[in-house]
Order: structure tokens, then sequence, then C-alpha cells
């Protein structure tokens, strides 16, 4: 029998490789029938001055069956590009989306994009194995939870699917062989969720308690990505990395036990107000280098409206004690929140610049699907695009001008602030 | 009432004073030679006295502030620069800001030298969009194109560097005001400063000139800012008045004085009134008090 080619496709910004997609060959690769029946691959390309015919050439070359697409606000662009493309010139080519951008808004996808065949929504690692076994011609596309679709010129959705409570049901694409950790652009997940429920923000939405992945899998990933040489540097994706001090005390032991050639962790994610004394020296132990931390504003209405977890003194303290000992931190700021104003958020930048953090990172609202700002939007008196990347256009006391301009001002405080002058 | 008369009465309330700068640059003094003859530069600052070596190896040495900007004479006339620029990073300031005249910088070796030393803050003043405006006012012959090399070669050097450019605001170039913004954005500033300069000057009669240089900054995506033009004109361009994030003792010393309308003003907690030379000279007619405004309440926080 001839093995049928399916293609997991992600546009990535900066050479980094997709996680997710790993995730889904690996649970896919799980089952029998689709082992004997289908060649998956895995194709990462870099968003960045890529240029679609060199997608569509290789796919002129791969014929694939079916391709899925890992998608983003910062990347659906490029993948309605290629789909378009791909189905014009290849009609019988089944499209599926899965990821952030579409997974809320999946009947809308399907009925702007007619090229489109199927969305999934939410986790993908088990929707998408049943979709690729109905394609493979066992059982009917009607039956899979999880997923929007179009049968001929009409579009239905399926009941959601629960989030996978047991992790352990999803091979390491690590450990598999599936994904290769390089340097710099590999990372660890040993839990799915968030803690907090920020209203600007997709993780953890939907998700009614944290779901973790086994600790022996997480410590043979971390040797694995340590006993390699080349790898220098290494990320968790995990929503907060301190969220509690025994888990980062387990896993700072499993890296400092694991770190034979000195390999370090950047840009962890952190809640910079639960950091303490003992916190750094967990950090140190871990060889964190640097971490990445809010509180996005420091308006107490703004606050409250994004439902964001910020205590200034601690958060003070935290970002204080971590510079002391040689962890550098990026603060994030948010522009054009619901709540704030232009000088608003000047308050926030002068609160933050006044704590002295290695970097600051400013960025201007996204109203992404699924979130709270996005399914409340005329509540908030929110005005944003509704093309991705959803980006925030009004505010009630934030006009487009004024958010414009705070945008520019960003920018060149931004330059001014995070210079980076030669060595001395 | 003139406006002398009011000077003369005490202003009851004092002034709410910015507790922050958004970056607190330390300033140091360096005094000196300048090779130009500007006409608006202000008396104290023309061929001062050079600040000696270890008076500034002293004020280094007070790291009260992760940043500093060396400004007075013209520092790059100084052969001691490089040295006390490489001191002030090994020292552990990150952002070490030349204010200079930008002569200097037309040779690239030099520009390289200091860079590597540790500067990579730049503020240049631009007095005019072309050689005859600009040498109007630097008195300077051949400084304009020395100054635009200057910064073309600090444009194209690959390291990470801040380029801020000054553009005085005076009689002599306001009709110059606009093409010498968008000459500052073609030379890839980062973001630009309208410093009033002159105290002769109308500031009621700059403020078109100015409302046109900030709408082609912004169009031009560069932020830009005003320098020594108190609230009352600014009303509707708040958010370009530098003072609202530095707060009002800039490099440039300025004295101010409350009008007679000041009084009538929302913003008289935290505005020093209008410069006192330009009040003296002008009379204080142009000034209309701010009497309500949106952006008010949150500027006024800023100063808690």
């Amino acid at each position: 029998m001839t093995k049928r080619n399916i293609l997991l496709i992600s546009y990535n910004w900066a050479n980094h490789f997709s996680l997710a997609l790993g995730y889904v060959k690996a649970y896919a690769m799980k089952d029998d029938f689709i082992r004997r029946s289908a060649n998956i691959e895995i194709l990462d390309f870099d968003t960045a001055g890529l240029n679609i015919q060199q997608v569509i050439y290789y796919l002129s070359q791969r014929r694939p069956d079916v391709i899925g697409f890992s998608c983003y606000c910062w990347n659906i662009e490029k993948v309605l590009d290629t789909a378009r493309i791909a189905k014009t010139i290849y009609p019988t080519i089944q499209i599926v989306l899965g990821g952030p951008e579409v997974s809320p808004i999946g009947l809308k996808y399907l009925k702007e994009y007619p090229f489109l065949d199927a969305v999934i929504k939410g986790e993908g690692e088990i929707t998408f194995a049943e979709l690729l076994r109905c394609s493979l011609g066992q059982g009917s596309i009607q039956d899979v939870s999880g997923i929007s679709y179009r049968i001929d010129d009409h579009v239905f959705e399926n009941p959601d699917r629960p989030p996978i409570e047991d992790l352990s049901q999803i091979p390491s694409p690590y450990l598999e062989g599936i994904l290769i950790p390089k340097d710099k652009v590999s990372y660890i997940e040993t839990y799915r969720g968030c803690i907090f429920r920020c209203h600007y923000c997709f993780e953890g939405k939907n998700l009614p308690r944290l779901r973790f992945f086994p600790d022996e899998r997480v410590r043979r990933e971390i040797e694995l990505f340590m006993n390699n040489p080349e790898i220098k540097t290494f990320h968790f994706v995990d929503t907060v990395f301190n969220f509690r001090k025994e888990r980062l005390a387990k896993i700072a032991d499993m890296l400092a036990a694991a770190n034979r050639y000195g390999a370090d962790l950047r840009t962890v994610e952190i809640i910079a107000e639960f950091v303490d004394e003992e916190t750094v020296q967990l950090f140190k132990k871990a060889n964190v280098r640097s971490i990445e931390t809010g509180p996005q504003t420091v308006n107490e209405d703004t606050l409250k409206n994004v439902n964001r977890y910020y205590k200034a003194e601690q958060f003070r303290n935290g970002v204080r004690l971590l510079e002391e000992h040689g962890i550098e931190v990026t603060t994030d700021l948010i522009i054009g929140l619901p709540g704030d104003t232009f000088f608003k958020f000047v308050r926030s930048v002068r609160t933050i610049l006044d704590m002295k953090p290695s970097t600051i990172i400013f960025s201007i609202l996204h109203v992404l699907p699924g979130t709270v700002l996005y399914e409340k939007s005329d509540e908030f008196g929110l005005k944003f695009d509704d093309k991705a990347p959803h980006l925030v256009l009004s505010a009630p006391d934030f006009p487009f001008e004024d958010i414009d301009k705070a945008v520019i001002m960003a920018f060149s405080l931004d330059k001014e602030y995070n210079i980076k002058p030669l060595k001395a | 009432m003139h406006y002398a008369d009011a000077l003369r009465k005490p202003f009851a309330q004092a002034l709410l004073r910015l507790r922050y700068s958004l970056i607190r640059y330390k300033k140091i003094f360096l005094g000196g030679p300048c090779n130009n003859n500007c006409l608006h530069c202000p008396p104290s600052y023309r061929n001062s006295t050079p600040t000696d070596f270890s008076t500034i190896e002293q004020a280094l040495g007070q790291r009260d502030s992760d940043s500093i900007v060396l400004f007075g004479g013209e520092p790059t006339l100084r052969n001691d620069l490089l040295r006390i620029v490489a001191d002030a990073r090994s020292s552990g300031y990150r952002r070490i800001k030349i204010m200079t005249n930008g002569r200097a910088l037309s040779n690239v070796h030099y520009l390289e030298q200091l860079i590597r030393a540790g500067c990579s803050l730049f503020e240049i003043t631009l007095w005019g969009s072309n050689a005859g405006a600009h040498e109007s006012l630097s008195r300077a012959p051949g400084s304009f194109w020395e100054t635009i090399t200057g910064l073309r070669n600090l444009a194209e050097v690959p390291y990470d560097k801040f380029i801020c450019i000054r553009i005085p605001v005076c009689r002599e170039t306001l009709g110059d005001l606009e093409q010498c913004v968008a000459t500052a954005l073609n030379l890839g500033a980062h973001r630009i400063i309208l410093s009033m300069q002159d105290a002769r000057l109308s500031i009621l009669a700059a403020i078109p000139h100015i409302s046109n240089g900030i709408n082609i900054s912004i169009f031009n995506r560069v932020w830009i800012l005003t320098e020594g033009i108190p609230f009352c004109f600014m009303q509707g361009l708040e958010h370009h008045i530098s003072e609202v994030y530095t707060g009002w003792e800039t490099i440039y010393q300025r004295t101010y004085q409350k009008g007679r309308h000041c009084s009538e003003c929302i913003c008289q907690e935290i505005c020093p009134g209008v410069d006192v030379l330009s009040a003296k000279k002008l009379g204080s007619g142009d000034i209309l008090p701010v009497k309500a405004g949106r952006v008010f309440e949150d500027i006024k926080a800023l100063y808690d």
C-alpha cells in the first residue's frame, strides 16, 4: 500500500521550530494504522524573508495529501496564502488549521476562506490523529470532537473536546527523535495551563487546572538537552516557571544534576512577585541567566480590567533581587490596555524604569481570538483590527492617535534604554 | 499690568517637581572651547573653562545613576574624551551620551573609537536644513557638511546606537523648521527635540511651525519632543513636552517665571511659567491659561 503524505507546516520567527507540531506528530505516530498508512513530515520555515513560492515548490515535489498548519497571529497571513495557492494547484489536498489564531474562531475562518477544509479547536494532538484516521479511510468526520469542518459548501462545528487530562498520553517529540534539540531555539514544556487568567492572554483560557507532564519524562528531556555540548542555551515554555517553589526546586535539581556542559536557561517566564532569596538561589542552581516578567501595566483600574496580578512592592523587590544576583530581568509593558491612557502608560513606564531592569519590552495590545478582551471587546469599548495580528485601534480613554504616539514614543525609548554598548 | 509687574508679585504656590526622569542621566559638564560659534549658545557654555580630568573622574565615581551625559563646550575637542568615555564604561555606566555639534564624527575613525570606548548615545544639534541656514547660526564655515557627514557616518556604523537630533527653534530659521525636521528624519534620528533657543522669538509665532514639525515626525514614525515651551502653548500637543518626562531642569538652563494669567491655569502647580528672558522681551500677552483638558489629571498624577 502506498503511504499517504502528510505535511505539518509552521512558519516561525528567528529559526525557532514548532514544539506543537512535534507533539501532534508524536501522538499520531502512536497509532498503528496511521503509522502504516502515512508519512508525517514536519516543515519549519522562518517567517521573515520567506518566499511562499519556495514552499509551493516544495509541495509540488512532495505532493501531500493533507497539510496541517500551526497558526498564530504572526503567521496566519502566510498560512492562508500558502493554503490558497496549494488548493488552487492541487484541489484534492486537505487543508487543516490548528493553533491559537484559528482555534477559537474556526467557523469564521472556514466561512471566509473556502479553500480550508477543517479547523481544530483546542489542543490538537488527539483531534488531529482522529481527523487523520478519517482522511485515511477509517471513521467519520462527524464523530471527531473538537473540529469545525467543511463538507461541500457547508460548514459544521462538532462539540468541543475536553483538554487532555493525562499528558503522559502524548509522547515526547524529543525522546521519540521527532524533534532534534538545537542551541538557543529549543524548549521544554513541563505543564500546560496557567495559574492566572489575564484577559488579554490565550494561555490557560478554558482550562480548569494545570496539567503536568510526568516528572520522569521532564527529567529525561532535560538529560537529552544537557547531554549535548552543542546546546548552550535553551528555554522552558511554562507559563510561570516559578509558580510553586517546591516544583521549582525539583526542576532546579534536575537541571543542576544534568548540567555537565554549563548550559544556561534564558527568558523563562516568571512572576517577579513570587521571587525571594530562596527563589533566586534556585534560579542560580538551575543556571537561569535571564527571566521575563510583567507587569504589562501598573495602573490599578487597568490591572482590574484585565484581571492582571500585580503587587507593586513585591514586584520591585523581585526585580531588585534578580538583578543584584546577576539574573537579567526583562519587563513587559503593553500599550493600549483598557483603562490606560497615554499618560497612564507613561506612568507605567516611569515605574518600571525606576526599577532598572536590564531590558524593557513594549508591545501593543493584540486582541487575540479566544481571550476575554476579544469576546467582551464591546463591553470594554475596545476597537481592534479583526485581521491578524488583531492590533488594538482604540480604547475608551486611549484614542487611536494616542496609542499610535505611545507606540512611537516606546520605540524611541526602547532604543535608548535597551542600548547595547560594546563591551567594556 | 505689564509682565514685569507680575514678576514682582510672589507666586504663592510652590511648584510640584517631577521626582523622576524617564531615564535619569547624570550630567557631567566638560567645558572648554567649541569649534562652532553659535549665535544662540548660552553664554555660560561659550568657551568655558574646561573641567579638569580629576574632577570628571570624581564625578564618575559617584555612581548615582547608570547613565551619563557629557556636555558643555564641544566634548569632541577634548583630547581626553576617549579616556573619559572608557573610564565611564569601565565604571559600569550603561548609557554614555554626548551632546555634540557632530562635526568631529565626520571622521569615521574617530567615531568608531568613540563607540568602541563605550559611547553609544549621541545628541547632535542641527541648526538648519542647508548650509546657509545652519551656518548663519553656527557661524562656522563648513560646519554644516561636517555635521551632516557625522550624522551619516553615525547612521551607517554597524553598532547599536541612539541618535537624537536637537533642532533649535529661533527667529532666523523658523521658516526652515519643517525642512530641518525632514532632514533629521532622513539622517536616521531616533528622536528629535525642538528646543526654544531664542528669547526674542514669540512662542505663539513658532507654534504653527512646531506643530507641523511634530506632524512630519510622527507621520514618519519618529518620536519628537519640544523643550522650553510651557503647557499653555502646547495645548493639544502635551504628549510632546519633554519636561513632562524629564522635569524642567534641562541641560540648557532656563529661568522661568509665572505670568499674570498663570494663576488661572490648571497647570500652575506643575509648570514653571515662561522663560524669563522671553517674557521680559516680549511680554506675557501670548499666554492663554489652560482651563480644561482631559490629559492634565493624568499628567499631574505623574508628579505624585
